[in-house]
């Protein structure tokens, strides 16, 4: 019996035998309520002292990767030796300028440098979603860096070269985690240290609502009602600063340029003063200097406005003109929802169900096209084609969406499976001859993960073929093709959605059918009075609760602009004349944006890359642009030797006084201590496998 | 016996980290290696480019100690991840100008200060020339209590390093200092 108890496998199949064979009915009872013998063995002292040295080692792991990257503070921190110290902010001020579908924000920041030390500083801004520094200066006891775009090598050049000349310099590359890293050495003691970033950041737009949202969480957190906080007691300096506190300032203002009137112009959690001015409002933050404490700092800044419903649509035009050019960025607003007429559709779904659909993909692609179906009302038409290698519709054409028709398109839906190859043209091709051609809205609403080969073909085709049809590409999953879904729409006079989880399906699909189910301007037309190059290339329609924006260079100034359209199925048109006074530089810069994103997309559509690369760069450099081809370098004009000693690459200018202290640098890697750590978590791993092994065998 | 999850991630967690662990010392041979292709461009009075895609370091002088039979490429600054490749001089002090301050870490290239004796010789050659040092003293600090006091008018040459040399833990304060003097 001896071997039984070693191995429970084995002890339990004897154990189920022997209740089988003396006391069937026993056993007979314990399988209908599926009550099962198990009998697991206690764990002997080895294993035990084995099992908690692999928790302790387990949570050791944990801890040593962990603390690996720590110091992710925002705001500015002054190494002292191998010491982080958070530097105190003695003013923070925000100027926001917002110039339609974009804003404009300048963050000033000064520091302080208390210690009497030498430091060097590191900077870091949380940006948001979309956004890239595309300004810098930096001014450090009577020293100006100003931030230039280079082209990458080139800025790389630059900045080796005047590291060289010991002249401070700074690097920023496009960064990948929304945020803003940059470095500066030698910075004095008791000097002010002053940074300004400028970026742009687009501005949302959902159900007629506009939204800026800017994180303040980089802002010194200081409240001076309450005592030193825990995390401050650590460091000396950060102690000793608060002190200084009262000094410090947070300003926020805000130019919102608009020839609208707006219905709602407010801040979601900090209080507004609001000022017309003759370009639009003028907002700042609530001067909270009587209460003494900068009490808003710990939440994202958020501005939201709605414009003043309309009874038709309307349109606002922002200019500059420079020596390249005249700029205009056209923003086209639609009138309230009471004065456009729901019109009758024709829907067709394509929904793929090509074998990468397989899963998770294919469940919510179903449940997208059944909550699509709940949205049809009875006098809509609509018909279902799925495709995988092959393309088949539901219908033969399009069916009123009575109830038998809805339901006979639920069963078929629910029994939709991933299966084949991802051949779309078929599917396309199915849909177009499908439509007809009365006055009914002709939709195609495209449901698919997008992995598709031949992408720059189906692209084409759909440029040529697509006509009156808008297409509505849904995406679905966590990484679908988005550069093919957005495209495919735009050239469908559509929209984008992309569905990540499950639980967002009913509410983005809802969201898209009451987007698309009121079009307030169709076939939009922009008549700027001469040749213009304007972006997006296809204008979209303008459904209620949203907004379009166009932006143009012109090679002379005009004074009007005519938009034209189809409102509620009858021709409209209007003249908007130009604004007297121009906006700012940026109409230039966002024209450029869109641009370089038209040049990119071009070379997803065969353009060479030598060429993207030449054209991207003309547009960046002209426009002071980051994109993947250039960088911001920022350098100390004022070069801290003479030109002739700097051939010497050898020599480092001396920044320092005199006599001077010096930090020592950490001294360390500590791989010893992490290869000690891997071979005994290691070899603890093997002692377990041998232990188990141990247990089968004897 | 033993919950197999436990015992495949700790293994490969030991493993992950062994190879981690790997990298370091590998990183400061590799980054020798690398930088000595550069340094024979500058002693031809070229400028080269970037040792490697994404470094901003470039070897500026050679620091031999003949009766070690060391001889390292030392590099401009001493930012954290500069040292794990090379060690890094200070941008205060020129050789021969200067004081001249080089730092590296005490479990990769600086090692070879444990072995160090007053007497010692140190040579430093930099694109142009070339000094020879003598080794006057060898000192332990608390970085926390002292710091290196430099001067522009002498022209000595700092080797300074974590201390003690064989223990796990890092980050501690004291610092070790070799202090050579131009002959």
């Amino acid at each position: 019996m001896h071997h039984y108890l070693n191995t429970p496998e084995i002890l339990n199949r004897r154990l189920t035998q022997l209740l089988n064979r003396h006391d069937p009915e026993l056993a007979g009872e314990l399988r209908k309520k599926s009550i099962r013998i198990k009998i697991r063995p206690r764990l002997r002292w080895q294993d035990k002292y084995l099992l908690v040295l692999a928790a302790i080692l387990l949570s050791l792991l944990l801890l040593a990767s962990t603390t690996a990257k720590a110091d992710e503070a925002w705001g500015m921190q002054f190494s002292e030796g191998d010491q982080l110290v958070d530097a105190v902010a003695l003013s923070t001020s925000i100027e926001i300028e917002v110039i339609g579908s974009q804003a404009r924000v300048e963050v000033l920041q000064s520091f302080h440098n208390q210690s009497d030390q030498w430091v060097e500083a590191s900077y870091r801004f949380p940006l948001p979603d979309e956004a890239a520094v595309d300004q810098l200066k930096i001014e450090v006891g009577g020293r100006v860096l100003v931030g230039e775009i280079q082209e990458k090598q080139l800025a790389e050049k630059i900045y080796q070269q005047a590291k060289q000349n010991g002249q401070t310099t700074s690097l920023v590359r496009q960064e990948k985690d929304h945020q803003f890293h940059t470095k500066l050495a030698n910075i004095g003691p008791g000097e002010v240290i002053k940074v300004k970033i400028g970026f742009l950041q687009p501005v949302l737009l959902a159900d007629g609502q506009f939204r800026l949202r800017l994180p303040m969480t980089f802002t010194p957190s200081y409240n001076p009602n309450t005592s030193v906080s825990g995390e401050n007691i650590s460091s000396p300096h950060a102690a000793a600063n608060n002190n200084d506190a009262p000094g410090q300032e947070l300003k926020v203002s805000i130019d919102l340029m608009t020839d609208f009137e707006l219905a709602e112009l407010n801040s979601s959690y900090h209080a507004i003063n609001v000022h017309e001015t003759r370009q639009g409002y003028f907002i700042i933050l609530e001067n909270d200097s009587q209460s003494g404490h900068l009490q808003y700092a710990d939440r994202d800044f958020e501005l939201v406005w709605r414009l003043q419903p309309q009874d038709e649509p309307l349109a606002s035009v922002l200019t500059w003109e420079d020596d390249n050019g005249f700029y205009a960025q056209l923003q086209l607003v639609p009138p309230a929802t009471d004065f456009l007429d729901e019109r009758p559709r024709e829907v067709i779904f394509i929904i793929d169900t090509s074998g990468s659909m397989a899963g998770v993909p294919m469940h919510q692609a179903r449940q997208a096209l059944t909550v699509g179906l709940d949205q049809l009302r009875a006098e809509d038409r609509f018909n279902i084609i799925r495709f995988s290698s092959d393309a088949k519709s539901l219908f033969t054409e399009p069916q009123t969406a009575t109830q038998s028709n809805l339901a006979s398109a639920r069963t078929e839906v629910s029994q939709l499976d991933a299966d084949g190859g991802t051949n779309i043209q078929p599917a396309l091709e199915l849909a177009l001859s499908n439509v007809s051609t009365d006055h009914y809205l002709q939709q195609i609403i495209f449901i698919t993960d997008g992995a598709v080969g031949n992408e720059s073909e189906i692209y084409q085709y759909l440029h040529e073929q697509l006509e009156d049809t808008r297409l509505f590409t849904v995406a679905i999953g966590a990484a679908p093709n988005s550069w093919f879904m957005r495209k495919a729409a735009e050239v469908g006079r559509g929209s984008y959605t992309h569905i990540g989880k499950l639980e967002e399906i009913t509410e983005r699909m809802v969201l898209l059918w009451q987007r698309i189910s009121k079009p307030a301007l169709e076939d939009v037309c922009i008549d700027w009075g001469q040749h213009a190059e304007s972006y997006p290339a296809v204008i979209p329609d303008l459904y209620a609760g949203d907004s379009l924006f166009v932006t143009a260079r012109l090679n002379s100034p005009i004074t009007e602009v005519t938009v034209c359209g189809q409102l509620n199925g009858q021709g409209w048109e209007y003249t908007q004349p130009l604004p007297k006074q121009h906006a700012n530089a940026d109409i230039a810069r966002l024209w450029a944006r869109k641009k370089i994103e038209t040049i990119n997309d071009n070379q997803l559509l065969g353009l060479p890359f030598n060429e993207v690369r030449e054209q991207i760069l003309d547009v960046a450099l002209q426009y002071g642009l980051l994109s993947r081809f250039t960088a911001l370098v920022a350098v100390d004009p004022e070069p801290a030797r003479s030109a002739a000693e700097n051939l010497s690459r050898s020599e480092v200018a001396s920044l320092q006084p005199k006599t001077m202290q010096l930090q020592l640098a950490q001294g360390s890697l500590g791989w010893q201590l992490q290869l000690l750590l891997g071979v005994i978590a290691l070899l603890v791993s093997a002692g377990m496998f041998w232990r188990s092994g141990v247990g089968k065998n004897d | 016996m033993i919950n197999l999850p436990i015992r495949i991630a700790l293994g490969l967690g030991g493993l992950m980290f062994i190879l981690q662990a790997a990298w370091m010392p590998a990183k400061a041979q590799l980054g020798q290696h690398l930088l000595e292709r550069n340094w024979q461009q500058i002693q031809a009075g070229n400028i080269p480019g970037s040792p490697w895609p994404g470094a901003d370091i470039q070897p500026i002088a050679q620091l031999e100690v003949p009766g070690l039979d060391i001889s390292q490429l030392v590099v401009n600054g001493q930012q954290g991840n500069n040292l794990a490749w090379a060690p890094g001089l200070v941008s205060a002090g020129l050789p021969g100008k200067s004081d001249t301050v080089i730092s590296a870490h005490r479990d990769s290239h600086f090692r070879f200060l444990q072995d160090l004796h007053t007497g010692d010789q140190l040579l430093l050659t930099t694109s142009k020339e070339n000094f020879t040092y003598k080794v006057v003293s060898l000192e332990i600090i608390d970085s926390n209590l002292s710091q290196l006091e430099l001067s522009a008018d002498d022209q000595r040459l700092i080797l300074t390093t974590c201390y003690p040399f064989d223990t796990l833990q890092t980050g501690g304060p004291l610092r070790y200092v070799v202090t050579a003097v131009a002959i």
